[in-house]
């Protein structure tokens, strides 16, 4: 049951960050600025830019509603506009604060401008061309994005997800190294008194650990791939070998916090899953910028942080072509997840206890 | 008041934890908010960083650099793949363009060109300056159907292009602080959702051992007033650990918090500080098992505020998002917030939809209130 | 006065019966022994009477009145010691005690005596700051009680109070539990050991698959069953002879071997060790040890249930 739980819950978080990041640059998803007009004088051009930017179409950019000067402040005032336009010898805009909705239309009112300046200009210097249609097929998009090796945009969004949840899974480490410690329950009392050898239980129990958490990270992936479309290209495979270090990661730092730790498994399980959440703050899961903070200030920090190093595979693996820096994450990777072990090994020796 | 008074005797027993959770939480909170009040939700264009590569090397192509100049930062890097793919993956650039060879002489005969972009996935501030840049290269291709030579044309483009509308800001308060406050308390919605519940969960869990509950009911204690002391004993906590928060936005900024700005943002987060509350408890009486209980807090605490819009802001989400959102508090709280952030005046008009919002995030926690009294009951009943 | 008076009690979990029309009478200030194997429904009658439980069928009065989950005027003068061990891992002994009589009494000054009082009375005056992880099985045991009986209530249930609890933290138990007697409380004790349950309780009630089998006092329950008395003869040899010699007698009931010993069951009092010794020395057979022994509790049960009481 328990199982079916910790499984569920990277999924729900992949299906929320989805929901939020997936149409995170596309521009039409912005909502249309309510703007309020106040004609002074009358501007029949720039009535018809408005009117083809408040139809309702694809392409809506503008809400608008043509008002007195003191029911467009009043409307202003309560929040219910994001701006109002004074129409006389020249459109003025009027603004509460500085948004997305307040550039659209000052960006409206600037094209209108500049675009009449260019037919003035054109007129000076060559009044017989304006007869043609020169001003159609006026708004091309020059820019082509090179998807960089052919990855899918939004999958940078679900990276430190992946990178969270590998550190996750160290907390069904903690719960079962708990039952292995002689002077924290009785199994682990008639562990201790059992001719294994220590070390020997320990890779047991962990490979055991890791066989359960590896397969959840996969159903994570599947559900991605899958049931999010996210598309991964073709380094899947060194994803999921990203994967399995990463959850080695996460297990081998549930034992080690299990074995410095001399408190009860709750406030364990506390301390684990407070340790993933700072790692991946400073990973940039909410601040995309603190990753690169943290690089450039305290490097050493991004390079212990195991949610970071994960990021920065990924990240490699989405911007590169080669492999240089995925296999150099890879390895500081390991070389954490040895260093914990060790400890937690050398922890678990002690056979004699003050008190059991 | 017996159970009120072990309640905050075992809440003794766990102050390091809730110390050490509270403190890096709202030490991440002041960088976050710090850090917003520079990079704010202006949609604008300084903050862009361009890197430009000119494979064409004409004077239209560096009038064309020229006006990026004036409206992005150009960075200058290496023309080749490895450093071009560093600029990005270290964030030295937000996006590259690369301008062909050839690209002045296919625009002129207007051809099919395009100028080749990579950019870092999240460059939500970089539409804008792409706006201005096809603007200029569409203005420059009508004055070249016009029959405009290209080596005058890109001072007229220059020149309309710079035509500004006058703007009025309606009002002269510095709005920049009110939004760092905002996004601190938009911050806390995360925090405090985690902090609470995994401080709340890990005192009731001893209280809802089967053998202390069983004791509990046979005793002379009524049922009622012992369900109030432990919630009480919950509000005294959540304070506790809201007052902190609280008090470091007094601290960071406290012009803006001596005002009746502040005290709104005060009297929001208290809402919230109710909904969390009543989740909590709620999420006690469901379960008793640890990791059920850190794994719900970190669905809840990270989903609400990715969906509300604690981290990217409310502006950028899109409106299916958005549509979800509002089965959130968070949701509700974000939104209360930003308005705050732009009141100017404080009249009966300007308040409702702000005191509507609070009565929203209150109904939720009433909501969740309700349902912990009858899975209560239903608990129980099924000893 | 009945202190407890409980008439044609049913309880269900879906198929199985828990208990079944039982029926029970506590008289007050007596201590009240019930027994029976595991899973006989003790615990479900316990935790029914005490209103925890819901029951299909049936009555409950308690002092008199009828017992429902909201008599907290009832609930007031009750003492519960659960089978398991119910204390705040966070709190001291001290504080275990006083929260738990807390719950009952209201006072400061009365609540600080009364907490003093149940520290003595079990004994663990030295250990008031020793937090529950830090004490062995028995003391914890004591704590458990001493958190239950603390506000000096005028009924106990003691729910196995001695499971896994060493000889000298059972002997404390049971002083305590007969001087709370003393002083007026009425008791009702489950227990799987009979020898503490003839030693201390007025009368007993045995139970079995949430049925009332047998009640009495000690000497009543034993006397109505058939065996009187039982000798065992440890013998190096033991011959068909003898084993048929004992089968015959008039008032043996059975013959048993085991191990090397010969049990002989008798369903009459009379001079039946006189008789055994006077065969054996006439047969010049040695024995090693030759005793007899009164029926247990165990044998009653045997008896009316063909099973024993400790499974």
């Amino acid at each position: 049951m328990m199982l079916f739980w910790t499984l569920l819950f990277p999924l729900i978080l992949a299906t929320l960050f989805n929901l939020a990041f997936s149409h995170l640059l596309d521009e039409e998803q912005f909502i249309n600025a309510k703007v309020a007009v106040v004609e002074i004088n009358e501007n029949r051009d720039f009535n018809n830019v408005l009117d083809e930017l408040s139809k309702d179409s694809q392409n809506q950019l503008l809400d608008i509603q043509y008002t007195t000067l003191d029911k467009a402040k009043e409307l202003l005032n309560n929040d219910s506009i994001d701006g109002y336009l004074v129409i006389d010898k020249d459109i003025e805009l009027t603004i509460n604060k500085n948004g997305i909705a307040q550039t659209i239309i000052e960006t409206v009112v600037d094209h209108y401008y500049s675009t009449l300046n260019t037919y003035h200009n054109i007129y000076e210097l060559n009044p017989q061309s304006i007869v043609n249609d020169i001003f159609k097929d006026a708004n091309r998009d020059y820019f082509k994005e090179e998807n960089v090796n052919h990855s899918d945009l939004t999958v940078v969004y679900f990276y430190t997800l992946i990178g969270m949840n590998c550190l996750f899974g160290g907390f069904s480490s903690i719960t079962l190294s708990t039952k292995m410690e002689g002077n924290l329950s009785r199994q682990g009392t008639r562990i201790a008194i059992s001719p294994l050898p220590k070390y020997k239980i320990f890779l047991s129990t962990s490979l055991a650990i890791f066989v359960v958490h590896y397969a959840k990270m996969l159903v994570l992936l599947a559900y991605l791939i899958f049931g999010l479309n996210v598309s991964f290209g073709h380094q899947l495979s060194y994803i999921m070998l990203l994967m399995a270090i990463g959850s080695i990661v996460g297990i081998s730092l549930g034992n080690c916090i299990c074995c410095l730790l001399k408190t009860s498994e709750d406030t364990k399980v506390s301390v684990g899953s407070f340790i993933s959440i700072l790692c991946s703050f400073f990973a940039g899961m909410m601040i995309i910028d603190m990753k690169y903070l943290v690089l450039e200030y305290f490097p050493l920090a991004a390079y212990i942080n195991p949610v970071s190093l994960i990021t920065d595979a990924l990240y490699s693996l989405y911007y590169y072509t080669t492999y240089d820096r995925y296999f150099f994450n890879i390895l500081c990777l390991l070389l954490i997840a040895f260093v914990l072990s060790f400890i937690s090994i050398i922890g678990m020796r002690r056979k004699q206890y003050d008190s059991i | 008041m017996i159970v009120f008074k072990n309640y905050l005797r075992i809440a003794k027993t766990y102050i390091h934890i809730i110390v050490i959770y509270s403190v890096i939480f709202i030490g991440i909170s002041v960088i976050f908010s710090l850090n917003n009040s520079q990079n704010n939700t202006n949609y604008i264009k300084e903050n862009v960083n361009i890197a430009f590569i000119d494979n064409d090397h004409t004077q239209f192509t560096s009038c064309f650099k020229d006006y990026i100049n004036d409206n992005a930062t150009i960075i200058d890097i290496d023309n080749d793949e490895e450093s071009l793919k560093d600029a990005l993956f270290f964030r030295k650039v937000d996006y590259i363009m690369i301008i062909p060879k050839s690209f002045t002489n296919d625009f002129i005969e207007g051809k099919d060109v395009s100028i080749q972009t990579m950019q870092v996935p999240d460059a939500y501030n970089a539409i804008y300056s792409k706006n201005l840049m096809n603007k200029y290269l569409n203005t420059a291709h009508i004055y070249l159907r016009a029959g405009i030579r290209i080596d005058v044309l890109s001072q007229k483009v220059k020149e309309d292009l710079s035509i500004k509308t006058k703007v009025h800001m309606n009002d002269p308060v510095d709005n920049t602080d009110l939004n760092s406050v905002a996004s601190f308390y938009n911050f806390s919605n995360y925090a405090l959702l985690a902090i609470i519940i995994v401080v709340v969960s890990m005192i009731m869990v001893s209280f809802h051992k089967i053998n202390i509950r069983k004791r509990n009911l046979v005793s002379a204690l009524n049922y009622k007033y012992l369900h109030f002391q432990l919630l009480l004993g919950n509000v005294v906590v959540s304070l506790l650990i809201w007052f902190i928060y609280v008090f470091m936005s007094f601290i960071l900024y406290s012009h803006v918090m001596f005002s009746i700005h502040g005290l709104l943002y005060i009297l929001n987060s208290l809402c919230l500080l109710m909904f969390i509350l009543t989740f909590s408890f709620f999420v006690t009486k469901l379960t008793d098992n640890r990791e059920l209980i850190s794994g719900i807090s970190n669905v809840v605490s990270l989903g609400c505020s990715f969906l509300g819009g604690a981290f990217v802001p409310q502006e950028y989400l899109g409106h299916f998002v958005l549509n979800i959102a509002h089965i959130t508090p968070s949701y509700w709280f974000i939104k209360n917030n930003n308005m705050i952030a732009s009141l100017c005046e404080f009249n009966f008009d300007t308040l409702l939809p702000i005191i509507s919002c609070m009565i929203i995030v209150l109904l939720f926690s009433l909501f969740f209130y309700i349902l912990s009294v009858v899975f209560n009951k239903m608990r129980s009943n099924a000893i | 006065m009945n202190v407890i008076e409980v008439k044609n009690l049913t309880k269900r979990y879906n198929h199985l019966i828990a208990l079944d029309d039982f029926c029970l009478k506590v008289k007050e200030g007596e201590i009240l022994g019930l027994l029976g194997p595991n899973g006989s429904g003790k615990s479900t009658c316990i935790n029914t009477i005490l209103s925890l439980l819901k029951y299909d069928q049936g009555s409950i009065k308690i002092f008199n009145q009828d017992m429902t989950p909201n008599r907290y005027d009832l609930k007031a003068n009750i003492g519960v010691v659960f089978q398991e061990i119910a204390v705040f891992d966070e709190l001291t002994v001290k504080e275990n005690i006083d929260y738990f009589c807390g719950l009952y009494i209201k006072d400061k000054k009365k609540r600080e005596s009364y907490v003093n009082d149940a520290v003595k009375l079990v004994g663990l005056q030295e250990f008031l700051k020793f937090k529950p992880q830090e004490l062995s099985g028995g003391l914890l045991r004591r704590l458990n009680i001493a958190c239950g009986i603390a506000h000096k209530p005028k009924l106990i249930f003691l729910d196995e109070p001695t499971v896994a609890v060493d000889p000298q933290s059972r002997n404390h138990i049971l002083e305590g539990i007969k001087i709370l007697n003393e002083k007026g409380a009425t008791i009702i004790y489950t227990s799987h050991y009979m020898e503490e349950v003839e030693s201390l309780c007025h009368r007993i009630v045995i139970m079995d698959k949430g049925k009332v089998i047998a009640s009495g006092t000690n000497d009543e329950l034993k006397n109505s069953i058939k065996l009187s008395e039982r000798i065992g003869i440890v013998l190096d040899n033991i011959n068909d002879n003898l084993i048929n010699y004992f089968n015959c007698l008039e008032s043996v009931i059975k013959v048993e071997v085991r191990d090397n010993i010969i049990y002989i069951s008798y369903k009459s009092k009379g001079n039946n060790i006189g008789q055994v010794m006077d065969y054996l020395n006439q047969h010049h057979i040695k024995y090693d040890r030759l005793y007899s022994e009164r029926p247990t509790l165990n044998d009653v049960f045997l008896e009316l249930t063909g099973k024993e009481l400790r499974d």
